[in-house]
């Protein structure tokens, strides 16, 4: 079974690609609140992230976008847990970023940053201007969404770095 | 028997009433489920004033609280206790209380959290009722277990515990042939009055709350029902006053004060540690 992670890692970095731009912003949902001051503890606690620049928040959809000051330094792990840490979990999260010509399919591996991100459940196509990409890892989504998802890739590809390899898929917007 | 009966139908009218609107889970005479934020400070003022039994004197109790969010699972309030009592106001006694969370499923809007809870508390004040109260007359200690359901716009909360009640020092000894064990329940919800749409931290918030407790003294095979209404405004999204009229509804123990005002002030300070 780990001959076959790693045949697939490899796989995986024979198909990559690199994009040539940066994550330019993350949104997110938290779920388990109602309240407002739920919501700002949330809020106070996205905010205290080094690389956190701008929070806007959705108070009434307990929903966040969120800017930063440096992309290269931005850890999606870090954001779930300040979610984590105000006492709630992440329904949702998506990562924007401009591509130009990107070619991606399943299984396909995309070099964002310092992120690798599989994809999942896609058609083969070239990403082309702003385009967001969902993450399907556990806690990044609700486990109910997460399991539409997790039979198809969990036994393919092997994630093993939880901070910087993501499976993702491209939401229907 | 029947006043169970009644008192229970009218406990199921109550959530009905609420189903169906948006509610809220910072309650005020009971804990949620749910833990105060990692890394931040709660400071909390609570002044009860109950009217006394024996006579016309107001009991004015002071508890003044700490509240710390260790982790997102757990929390830790120390509270110190002053009173009236004796008519000059002084303090009787302190504790400290932890509340961990042992399950939480989240959704969008909903949660479902058990936590259990301890508390410890010193009091030197003389015991002269049968109820056992760890904040404010007796030393001792309570374990407990807390469920709350937030489920769309509806949010119900119960409480269970164990409480044992032992000498209040060397001086104010527990009478002798009382129960110093008890099991205490609650049973709350609360209703989000305003804002009707959120748009921002700085809003006011206006909630209603209705909270049902009790205790069964264990041995003594007596018990206490009491109802409590409360308003609680929070400003900012960080500073909550709540002002509530716990009564009793039924009781066949003694006890000094069971009816009176709560009025309590909380701030909330984001990222202390």
């Amino acid at each position: 079974m780990k001959s076959l992670h790693i045949y697939m890692l490899v796989f995986g970095l024979f198909m990559q690609s690199v994009a040539s731009s940066q994550i330019q912003s993350v949104s997110l949902q938290a779920s388990g609140l109602t309240c407002s001051m739920c919501s700002r503890a949330i809020y106070k606690s996205l905010k205290k992230l080094p690389s956190v620049a701008k929070v806007q928040e959705d108070i009434a959809h307990s929903s966040y976008h969120i800017q930063f000051k440096d992309a290269q330094k931005v850890s999606l792990a870090d954001l779930k847990k300040a979610v984590l840490d105000a006492g709630f979990s992440v329904a949702w999260m998506e990562v924007k970023a401009n591509f130009n010509n990107v070619e991606v399919a399943n299984d396909s591996a995309l070099q964002l940053d310092d992120f690798t991100f599989f994809f999942v459940d896609i058609q083969k196509q070239k990403l082309n201007g702003e385009r967001k990409l969902l993450i399907l890892d556990k806690d990044y989504l609700l486990e109910k969404d997460r399991k539409k998802y997790a039979g198809t890739y969990e036994s393919k590809t092997a994630a093993t770095d939880g901070d910087r390899i993501f499976h993702v898929t491209l939401p229907q917007s | 028997m029947k006043k169970f009966i009644k008192y229970g139908s009218l406990w199921v009218m109550i959530v009905f009433y609420f189903n169906g609107i948006r509610a809220q889970e910072l309650f005020v005479f009971s804990e949620p489920a749910s833990n105060m934020p990692a890394k931040s400070l709660g400071i909390r003022a609570s002044n009860w004033l109950m009217y006394n039994n024996r006579g016309n004197m107001l009991n004015y109790q002071f508890i003044p609280e700490l509240m710390w969010g260790v982790n997102k699972n757990l929390m830790i309030h120390l509270d110190g206790f002053f009173t009236n009592q004796g008519g000059n106001f002084h303090a009787v006694g302190a504790g400290t209380y932890a509340k961990y969370r042992i399950y939480s499923a989240d959704a969008v809007n909903r949660h479902f959290r058990m936590a259990v809870y301890g508390r410890l508390s010193l009091n030197n004040s003389v015991i002269f009722q049968q109820e056992i109260d760890l904040t404010r007359n007796n030393t001792g200690y309570a374990l407990g277990l807390i469920a709350t359901q937030l489920l769309h716009r509806q949010a119900i909360s119960a409480t269970i515990g164990f409480n044992q009640a032992y000498n209040n020092g060397s001086e104010n000894k527990f009478p002798p042939g009382q129960a110093e064990q008890a099991m205490n329940f609650s049973l709350s919800t609360g209703r989000l009055i305003f804002p009707k749409e959120y748009i921002s931290y700085k809003q006011t918030n206006l909630n209603l709350m209705l909270e049902l407790s009790g205790q069964h003294l264990i041995g003594d095979n007596k018990n206490f029902i009491d109802l409590a209404p409360a308003v609680q405004f929070i400003f900012n999204s960080q500073t909550r006053l709540d002002v509530g009229y716990k009564f009793q509804l039924y009781s066949d123990m003694q006890r000094v004060a069971p009816n009176g005002f709560m009025i309590r002030m909380e701030h909330l300070l984001f990222n202390v540690f």
